[in-house]
Order: structure tokens, then C-alpha cells, then sequence
């Protein structure tokens, strides 16, 4: 008798298909065939709430945050429901687990340590796989860095403050070649701290594939030495960008780093994402050197209340005309705001005001101002205002969501924080 | 009565009303980026639904049929305003419409409802779902969603382990 082939999907009898299905690991692949037929929608429906709950669990987030014990109960159903919430917990270490993998004293990185020891072999010590140190203490900052050689290759995030004026120097090359799988890299911390100790000859930095993320914040500038400092550092930047520059595509800084020479060179390809530049009044030659210096900015968030927002302050800017999308400003309204300013953004999706005046009565114009932002950002699809006082608040709240919503097409989030 | 052809992924056509269906942000939007790009005013929109299969989209029309009257939720409604509870808008309808379903199914209405942008039944099924895991235990949540543990050798015990730090800090 002459066996038949199968030669199509359809004539595998339900056994051999649900095999085959559970080799798809993308819960998008699985909602590809569950909704292919009928026939394959009954074959798998019993597996629907394990296959979707990694697609269906960051929309359950949003709608409302998880508690982080909650978390940690799902990452124990399963295996699919373990790897849905590492996921979840991962992209937002902040939102769970931040604090617990906060380092502050030698007692609590010494319990983590003893942890990370009682772990049988192939666990992760560090839930959302990030790390930080932020204590002013040495002995946590070596017990730190004993954690991080001994246990550290499941990290992908992580944090080191230097908040200590006379903190021994960082010693990076040590640190990293802990984390070979660390895709954001944090330094936070006084300039003179940051040392590159004896640079690339003596402690080369070892390759890092996955970094694409690096954070520089500068706490404070001494007033001694200013030259010394400012070698120092421009040291210390050249030492670790020299190594990872040119494959990061995310950069946080302060305004200090427009001080470094070749920076542009240094960093050439943050294209996107974001690029923060935090804690910046920017003088007339730091704007310079922010229009010139080759960056394409999606995203720029200056948090400083003391800004001006000359007519100099925006032709700088003028550069990032065609990529800019998301910005952060401090603003007085009565003063130094004028909605017209942002018409050289017109890919600008996204603006967050931070109104900083402190009237009592009811500012003219306020209303006016704020409606001619539908005009000038027409592509506007979060707004996020944060008024400092009671009477602008209710000012904001008589304008009303809906005639807010009116005026941007495209507006879907507006939000008023009093 | 102006209508619009949605297909699911699975082939199913529905006939709908452009009014009903423009109570979803993604029908909308299909509805008049199709407008802007036919030269006939009165030509019937076709919107083909590729990740969601009849018996969801089917039960998505539903609701929007039964909601149609209430008023449009924008789809990143925050909460300050008030009107993001879902239980403000729990109907006893609501409450019908979900009791017979399966937990699979509420599932696949999250990412329908998600995908579709209708507000409302988003809230209700997350909701749903929200209350079946949060503050439950393992064996509870297992339970409810019929789940068994696939873990192997000693993966069950090393994850209790991994939580231990977080429990206790």
C-alpha cells in the first residue's frame, strides 16, 4: 500500500501541529497562527494564557503598574511567565526593584554579596539586571567592585556614583571587564574623581559589544586647580570614548562635556535615540558648540530654571530643526515664553514645560500663549505641563482637556501635574 | 448610512457603520487615511485586521456597539482627571459581557483592544486580568489561568531564590 505525504500544514493531524507551534517562541508567531483558523485557534487555545502573557503583561503595566511582589509571584508561575516578567523588570529597573540594588553601606553590599554566594550556579543575583553604587564610602565602592567581578556577567545596567570629594579614582577597566553584557553604563560624580588613572596604555578598557548607552552626569566643579580639573576629565572622557564612542547611540551629560575637545568626533554616531543635556545654562560659546558640534538630537531636556530663552538660545538650536521630537524646558510664561519660538521644530512630538511662575492672580496672555502652541507644533502628541502654584492650576484645568485636544490633531496625553 | 468593510485575519467580514467603527482610534485613522488616498467619496473602506481572528473582533464590535453612545476616552487618558478607573465605566453589561469568558479570550481582547485603541474595553479586561494576579499566590494564579509549571530541575527553587533579595529589601 502506498503511504500518503503529507505535503501541506493542513494535513498534519492537531498532535503533530501543536508541535510544531510550540516551537514558536514569538508571541507574535503564536497569535499568527491562533488566528489563522479555526482549526489551529483549537489547537492551541489551551496554551493562550502562557504564549500571550509576555505580549499582554506590558499593556496590563500601563494600564496599572504592578506592585514589584506581584512581579515577583509571576516570574514563578512558569517559564514563559518568568521570562515575560524578566523582560518587564529589565526595561524598568526604576519602576520594581530599583532601590533593593541600590548600594548605600558596607552592611547592606555585604548581605548582597553573601546572596550572590548562596546562589546555585546560572541564577541572577540582580533581578532587572542592574546595579548601583551610590555610598561615599570606599569599602562599599571595593565591595562593589568584588560584586561586580564575581557576579556581574548577568548586568546590563548600571550605575556608579562618585559623590566622595576625595574618592579614590575610579578604576574602570576593573569594573567593566565584570559587566561584558552591560548595554547602559551610568558615572555620576564630582570631576575630580574622575580619573582615568594611568588611561588606555596601562588599563585598556575591554571590548563592551552590547553598550549603546553611556551616562556622564557632573555633580560639581571644584574651585581649586581649574585647569588640572579640566585635563583630568577631558582625560577621563577621551579614555572611556575612545574605547566606546562610536558605538553608543545614547549619551547623558552635563553641559560640561560641550568643554571637551573633538567631543563631536568622539561620539559621532548619536543619531538616535536621545541625547539629555541636564542641569545647562548655556553661555554664548556653549551654544556654539552645542549647533556646531554635528549631533542629530531627537531629544533635549534643559532643567534649569534660570534659562534664557533668548532668540540665540533657539538659532542654536536651529540645527536640530529636522530631528528634534521631544522637549523639556523651563519656562515663565509672563516672561521669557513665546509658542512661536518652537516653529522651528515642526517634528517636535513631544514637549514637557516646566512653568515656573510665581503669580497670584491670573497672568493675561497665559491662555493665549498656551493655545498658540496648536499652531506652531502641529505634530504634537504628549503634552506635559507642571504649573508651580494653585492659581495657574486652575487656570490650566478651566482651559479644559478637550479644548486642549481640539487644537492637536494628534495629541494623545495631556497632563497637568500641580 | 456610510459603512466600512473590517476583515479579520482569519477572513470574516464584517459590515460595520463608519460611526460605530471611528469609536476605535485605529479605525479612525484607517478610515480617513483611506479617504485622503481614494478618488471616490462613496467608495466603501476595506481595513484588513491581520492580528486579530473573527470570534475577538467580533466581541470588540460588541462592546463598541453596546458603548456607542458613551463618550470617547482619548487612549492615553492619565489618571488625574479622573475618568481612567475602569470601574467607573463597569456596566452590569460589562460585568455579563466578561463572566462567561475564558481567560485566554480576555487576553486576546487586551491586545484587540489595545491594538484597535478603544479605551473603555481596555480598561474592563485589563482590569479583569489584574485581578486575577495581583495579591494571589502562585498556586492561585496557576489555577485561575490554567497553568502548569514547566520549570525544570531545580528552576523553581533557584527563581524563589533570585526573589529573596527583593523580598527582603
Amino acid at each position: 500500500m502506498e503511504h500518503l505525504r503529507p505535503t501541506e500544514l493542513a494535513d498534519l493531524p492537531n498532535e503533530m501541529l501543536e508541535e510544531i507551534f510550540n516551537f514558536l517562541e514569538d508571541p507574535d508567531d503564536f497569535l499568527s497562527v491562533i488566528g489563522t483558523c479555526h482549526r489551529w485557534n483549537d489547537i492551541m487555545a489551551y496554551k493562550k494564557t502562557e504564549r500571550l502573557f509576555a505580549k499582554v503583561l506590558p499593556i496590563l503595566q500601563e494600564s496599572n503598574p504592578f506592585p514589584l511582589r506581584t512581579m515577583l509571584t509571576a516570574r514563578q508561575i512558569n517559564r514563559k511567565w518568568k521570562m515575560g516578567t524578566d523582560e518587564q523588570l529589565e526595561l524598568n529597573p526604576y519602576g520594581f526593584q530599583h532601590q533593593a540594588y541600590i548600594l548605600e553601606d558596607t552592611e547592606q553590599v555585604t548581605r548582597l554579596l553573601t546572596h550572590a554566594n548562596s546562589l546555585p550556579q546560572g541564577a541572577n543575583p540582580f533581578l532587572g539586571k542592574y546595579l548601583g553604587n551610590i555610598s561615599q564610602d570606599p569599602g562599599v565602592y571595593e565591595l562593589f567592585r568584588q560584586l561586580i567581578q564575581q557576579h556581574g556577567t548577568p548586568l546590563k545596567n548600571i550605575l556608579m556614583g562618585f559623590t566622595f570629594n576625595t574618592f579614590p579614582h575610579i578604576e574602570l577597566a576593573s569594573i567593566l571587564g565584570g559587566v561584558p553584557n552591560v548595554e547602559t553604563l551610568t558615572i555620576l560624580g564630582y570631576i575630580q574623581n574622575l580619573d582615568a588613572g594611568g588611561g588606555a596604555d596601562d588599563h585598556p578598557l575591554p571590548p563592551l559589544p552590547h553598550l549603546n548607552s553611556v551616562g556622564i552626569i557632573i555633580l560639581g566643579m571644584p574651585r581649586e586647580n581649574q585647569e588640572d580639573t579640566d585635563d583630568r576629565f577631558q582625560r577621563f572622557v577621551s579614555y572611556l570614548l575612545t574605547a566606546y564612542g562610536e558605538q553608543l547611540s545614547t549619551f547623558q551629560c552635563t553641559k560640561d562635556m560641550l568643554t571637551v575637545d573633538g567631543i563631536g568626533e568622539l561620539l559621532p554616531n548619536i543619531t538616535q535615540p536621545e541625547f539629555f543635556i541636564r542641569r545647562s545654562t548655556f553661555n554664548h560659546n556653549e551654544l556654539q558648540v552645542l549647533s556646531h558640534v554635528g549631533w542629530r538630537l531627537h531629544t533635549l531636556q534643559i532643567s534649569d530654571f534660570a534659562i534664557q530663552l533668548s532668540p540665540e538660545f533657539f538659532v542654536a538650536l536651529n540645527n536640530f530643526s529636522e530631528t528634534l521630537e521631544d522637549l523639556l524646558i523651563h519656562v515663565e510664561l509672563e516672561e521669557n515664553f513665546n509658542a512661536d519660538s518652537l516653529v522651528i521644530f515642526p517634528l517636535l512630538k513631544k514637549l514637557e514645560l516646566y512653568i515656573n511662575s510665581e503669580l497670584r492672580s491670573i497672568p493675561l496672555g497665559m491662555k493665549d500663549k498656551l493655545m498658540k502652541l496648536g499652531g506652531v507644533a502641529p505634530n504634537l502628541e504628549e503634552l506635559d505641563i507642571t504649573l508651580q502654584n494653585d492659581t495657574l492650576c486652575d487656570v490650566a484645568w478651566g482651559m479644559g482637556m478637550e479644548v486642549m485636544s481640539s487644537l492637536f490633531k494628534k495629541l494623545n496625553w495631556v497632563k497637568f501635574h500641580c | 448610512m456610510a459603512l466600512v468593510r473590517v476583515i479579520s485575519s482569519d477572513g470574516a467580514a464584517f459590515l460595520v457603520s463608519q460611526r460605530l467603527a471611528k469609536r476605535s482610534g485605529k479605525l479612525k485613522t484607517e478610515i480617513e487615511t483611506f479617504r485622503k488616498s481614494s478618488d471616490n467619496s462613496e467608495a466603501q473602506p476595506e481595513i484588513r485586521i491581520v492580528t486579530i481572528r473573527a470570534e475577538i473582533l467580533r466581541l470588540v464590535l460588541q462592546w463598541l456597539q453596546q458603548h456607542q453612545n458613551d463618550p470617547v476616552l482619548p487612549a492615553n487618558q492619565n489618571e488625574q482627571d479622573g475618568r481612567g478607573d475602569a470601574e467607573m465605566g463597569q456596566s452590569q453589561w460589562d460585568r455579563d459581557f466578561l463572566a462567561p469568558m475564558d481567560l485566554g479570550i480576555v487576553m486576546e481582547l487586551i491586545l484587540a483592544a489595545n491594538h484597535l485603541e478603544v479605551k473603555g474595553l481596555l480598561d474592563i479586561t485589563c482590569k479583569l486580568v489584574e485581578s486575577k494576579i495581583t495579591g494571589r499566590t502562585v498556586d492561585e494564579i496557576r489555577t485561575a489561568f490554567k497553568l502548569k509549571s514547566d520549570f525544570k530541575g531545580n528552576e523553581e527553587e533557584q527563581t524563589r531564590l533570585e526573589n529573596r533579595w527583593c523580598v527582603e529589601n
